[in-house]
């Protein structure tokens, strides 16, 4: 879209009535309720049936190294304030991009040779940079499709796994043909930077593409998606179904099911649920690993007593889970139901259904990690006083003027409008639709919230650089990497089906019914949508369906709109929209979800870089000076609200007044891993001996793949430790 | 003296060599798990003709789960049952004890599966643990039964896992239901748990009626010990270098006799 066109959009927006106001304030977090999981705890026949148990098995499994086929646990890339701070052997070629060129390395932005094991350096960022980082029309010095993420597995083909000691899983491991240094093989590193998992619990779906369903089917991360998924549930002595299984809110159990068979981040190929069971079952969890004697959740459990650390606790995953969940999905003792393996015994039921008690114990133990006290929800707030205007209403008072500048500034380039409620994510779709019905004015005068088209609709019509578009509620094109470069919510799942709601809305649109699988497609409400999708005007439109097209009321009603007087309650007829969706230079039925990612929190982002899907940032400065540009690449999905910040770009001072504004985020506690962030120590895969050029092979899992360096993440307790966590950039080579 | 010398040495080989008898060369785990299950008819009555058992048919058995798979001799089964017939009186009863232990070292490993127990999988009257028959037209009966249960678990040394189950379930009587398990680890202090409960059931048993009562015991067990040698204490040492300077200073004076290790 040409220059001035936009600027007379971008106008247009503010000057409307529904853009003309300051959007949501950021509130506190302390009370915000966790979205409800009907029949998780609750209900006659509970599924978990000792939540602190539950907990407690959730965290074992979160850090312990014998989830993974070769050292690897969930805690291994989610250590720090929830995040990865690892430099060494950090780098993917970009391999969600559609070109080749995905699959090999780049130099990186210091004139290195990167690769596999390269030690990053702060000369390597941002990888898209220009001569004048606030000027996207300065020269571009560098452009990198590669990802900074986190090194993960070897890799391999699984073939067992002792139940008894043995942290490795047997498999037949190789060089792997990407991530190797000469003939020397690597550990795989992920496509995508590591999100936190801190405050994930109020996201609706999870991953950067959203394919973390919100329900949780038992099996896997498809939700409703997977007609096979289900659980096995005892109906007597002699009889188990398999059933399917549906918890709502629940999108942190299909995520952590993911990475334990993900063959790049923890596990080798073709292992499954029931596998990794048997592995574990009779195990002392963390059997080698400390737990501190006053580790907030396990220290009951520890061995350890003061200046005695010990590592395992006094049980074992088997009395852990039934303890925590209804007997009725373990306790069927009769074999031959649940499947094996060739040439082992017979899956028991305790093994058929260990994913079920994996992802829900995680998403138990992962619903405690919130931090609410941050100085942004420990500052008292300015009163509503209509009296004065309500422009100054419900502000944190507690912030130094320079903070108070950032929040200013926040608020006025529409920052909020994406980073909204209290976890600072439009993604939470639940969390922040609940607190504004239960009071509107939750998120600052209600009048001034409306523009940010906050509802329980998981899809919005906003505008883009191109015009009108359907997209993803909390999942936006804000132009950071090349659109060819990783799909994000564009993609499809495992069974073809387009991972966005907005791919699913078209179909329910023309009638298409089988083809949507997400709840909440069917019951979108198009009269809160940020933009109106079609209206009952008897004249033509170029962007928007009307009378002339054919339109029918919204089926989902009219009344409590966020549009006055359900204006837009409209969709067009089945044939208009087949008619429009057929035309491959549709206006009227175009989206917004390639290379589209969900919105992060920005809680305690001062401590969980390096920043964006890509990594490409590894300061808050270069993700500021990455706004203050308007992005890096203009393509036609980009959100209108990303373009040049002329404050931002000649005052060095409002981009640090923004910056302190964005570390009130930061609660203590994530910095000085006091409870809830306690933890037990972790031996951390950290780049292998040698660097990029050269390295040492050996490796005890096979002589063909190179020797690994660690880190030693120290148990933690509740107070925490003496030594605070630093920024990502503080661990980077000079 | 060299006399005493000499006793004291043979004395001290003796004990040494019960030492390392005692102390095994290599490390070991084990196992036990019993169950006690007991059928009481504490009450029988004829409701419709006071003191007439004659139409009333009670049979009552155990056995032992002809599928069960023991995959090692290191397993050890322990099973003994006692039945029911005609006439029954009041205060009959019978019962089963079943049991299963084992011991593994020098890095054997074993895992098996047993049950006691009807292996269908769907209920047949004829194959209940306690089955009632009322052949009378005219008469009902009141019975009331106790199943009393006790399950113990018990596991030790390198890695030792078993647990024991039992599920008591019937044909007709749906409050007669239920599932208890003992559990043990090598991995979870005390190393062991007994769980144990009386289950009361009052029928009444119309005319032509039957009912069927089952019970299920099942254990589970994995036992597998490492190669390594467990090594013998400090104390033990110090004793064996000791003795060895005594054997020394002997040996410069008389002749010795061999420490048998």
């Amino acid at each position: 879209m040409k220059l001035p066109t936009r600027f007379i959009l971008i106008f247009g927006l503010l000057a409307s009535p529904l853009s003309n106001a300051h959007g949501p304030l950021p509130p506190s977090l302390q009370g915000v309720p966790i979205p409800p999981v009907p029949g998780l705890v609750d209900g006659a026949d509970p599924i978990v049936v000792n939540k602190n148990a539950a907990i407690a098995l959730g965290k074992a499994l979160f850090w312990d190294v014998n989830v993974g086929s070769d050292g690897m646990s969930c805690g291994s890339c989610h250590f720090h304030a929830g995040a990865d701070r690892r430099t060494k052997n950090q780098l993917n070629p970009g391999q969600k991009s559609i070109h080749p060129g995905g699959q090999t390395f780049q130099s990186t932005a210091s004139g290195a040779a990167g690769g596999p094991n390269y030690t990053l350096n702060v000369d390597d960022f941002p990888l898209h940079k220009y001569l004048d980082p606030v000027d996207g029309t300065s020269p571009l010095l560098f452009t990198s499709d590669d990802v900074v993420s986190s090194s993960g597995t070897f890799s391999g083909n699984f073939t067992g796994a002792t139940r008894v000691a043995g942290v490795n899983d047997e498999c037949s491991r190789n060089v792997d043909p990407v991530f190797h240094v000469n003939t020397v093989g690597t550990r795989r590193v992920e496509p995508r930077n590591t999100p936190t998992v801190i405050n994930a619990v109020f996201n609706h779906r999870n991953f950067w593409d959203g394919r973390a369903n919100n329900i949780f089917n038992g099996s896997n991360g498809w939700g409703e998606r997977d007609p096979n998924a289900g659980v096995w549930v005892k109906m007597n002595s002699r009889s188990v179904e398999k059933q399917r299984l549906h918890l709502l809110n629940s999108s942190l159990a299909s995520q952590a099911v993911g990475p334990p068979l993900s063959d790049v981040e923890m596990a080798c190929s073709q292992r499954t649920f029931p596998d990794l069971g048997r592995k574990l079952l009779m195990r002392r969890p963390l059997e080698n690993q400390k737990v501190h004697h006053e580790d907030s959740v396990l220290g009951a459990l520890s061995r350890s007593s003061a200046g005695n650390l010990q590592p395992g606790l006094n049980t074992t995953y088997t009395a852990l889970i039934r303890q925590a969940f209804n007997q009725k999905y373990w306790s069927y003792t009769r074999l031959g139901t649940f499947g094996q393996r060739p040439g082992q015994v017979a899956y028991n039921q305790m093994e058929a259904n260990f994913a079920m008690f994996f992802g829900l114990a995680i998403q138990l133990y992962e619903s405690t990690l919130v931090s609410d006290q941050a100085p942004i929800d420990t500052s008292a707030r300015s009163p509503f006083d209509p009296s004065d205007g309500i422009e100054n209403d419900f502000y944190p008072t507690d912030l130094t003027s320079t903070e108070r500048r950032g929040l200013d500034l926040f608020l006025a380039f529409h920052c909020n409008i994406c980073h909204a409620g209290p976890s600072l994510t439009s993604a939470a779709v639940t969390t922040n639709a609940m607190m504004l019905e239960a009071n509107p004015d939750a998120f600052g005068p209600y009048s001034l919230v409306k523009p940010a088209g906050i509802s329980r609709n998981i899809i919005s019509h906003d505008t883009t650089v191109n015009g009108k578009k359907l997209m993803d509620f909390g999942f936006f094109n804000t132009g950071v990497g090349d659109p060819a470069a990783d799909p994000g919510v564009g993609g499809v799942d495992d069974f073809g089906n387009p991972l966005s709601f907005t791919g699913q809305y078209l179909q329910y649109l023309t009638g298409n019914l089988p083809a949507v699988k997400d709840p909440g497609v069917t019951s979108v409400r198009s009269c809160n949508f940020i933009q109106a999708f079609a209206t009952n005007s008897t004249l033509a439109n170029a962007e928007i369906f009307t009378a002339v097209d054919g339109i029918i009321n919204d089926p989902n009603g009219n009344q409590n709109c966020l549009r006055a007087g359900g204006d837009g309650a409209f969709i067009p007829t089945i044939a208009a929209a087949t008619q429009e969706l057929a035309n491959p230079l549709t206006r009227k039925m175009d989206v917004s979800v390639k290379a589209a990612f969900k919105v992060p929190s920005l809680r305690n982002i001062e401590l969980t870089g390096p920043y964006m899907h890509n990594g490409s940032m590894a300061t808050l400065d270069q993700v500021i000076e990455f706004y203050s540009r308007g992005g890096n690449f203009v393509n036609n999905n980009l959100h209108l609200f990303i373009f040049p910040l002329d404050t931002l770009q000649v005052d060095p001072d409002s981009r640090a007044a923004l910056i302190a504004f964005l570390k009130t985020f930061t609660d203590e506690r994530v910095r000085y891993e006091k409870a809830p962030f306690d933890h037990p120590e972790l031996v951390v895969p950290n780049g292998h001996s040698g660097d990029h050029l050269f390295v040492t092979g050996g490796n005890p899992l096979n002589a063909n793949l190179a020797s690994d360096e660690f880190i030693t993440i120290p148990a933690i307790g509740a107070t925490g430790s003496t030594q605070p966590l630093q920024s990502f950039d503080t661990y980077l080579a000079p | 003296m060299t006399s005493f010398f000499k006793m004291c040495g043979l004395m001290s080989a003796s004990f040494i060599a019960s030492l390392v008898i005692m102390q095994p060369l290599q490390a070991a785990s084990s196992f036990n798990s019993t169950s006690a299950v007991n059928f009481t008819l504490t009450n029988i009555v004829n409701l419709t003709n006071s003191g007439d058992l004659t139409s009333l048919d009670l049979t009552g058995a155990f056995s032992l789960d002809n599928n069960s798979t023991i995959t090692s001799n290191a397993i050890l089964l322990d099973y003994t049952s006692t039945s029911l017939s005609n006439p029954v009186a009041a205060g009959s009863s019978f019962g089963q004890s079943f049991g299963a232990s084992g011991n593994v070292s020098n890095n054997n490993a074993t895992a098996y599966f047993l049950a006691a127990r009807d292996p269908q999988s769907i209920l047949d009257p004829n194959l209940a643990n306690l089955f009632l028959r009322n052949n009378s037209v005219t008469d009902s009966y009141q019975i009331d039964i106790a199943l009393d249960y006790s399950l113990s678990a018990n596991a030790g040394g390198d890695f030792a896992n078993t647990d024991i189950s039992l599920e008591y379930y019937s044909l007709n009587s749906v409050e007669f239901s239920g599932f208890d398990i003992a559990y043990a680890s090598a991995f979870l202090s005390p190393y062991g748990e007994t769980r144990s409960n009386s289950v009361l059931l009052s029928l009444i048993l119309a005319p032509g009626a039957i009912e069927a009562l089952y019970t299920d015991v099942t254990i589970n067990g994995y036992i597998e010990a490492s190669a390594s040698p467990v090594p013998l204490p400090a104390a033990v040492w110090m004793f064996l270098s000791a003795l060895m300077a005594i054997r020394l200073s002997m040996r410069r004076g008389s002749v010795p006799s061999p420490i048998m290790v």
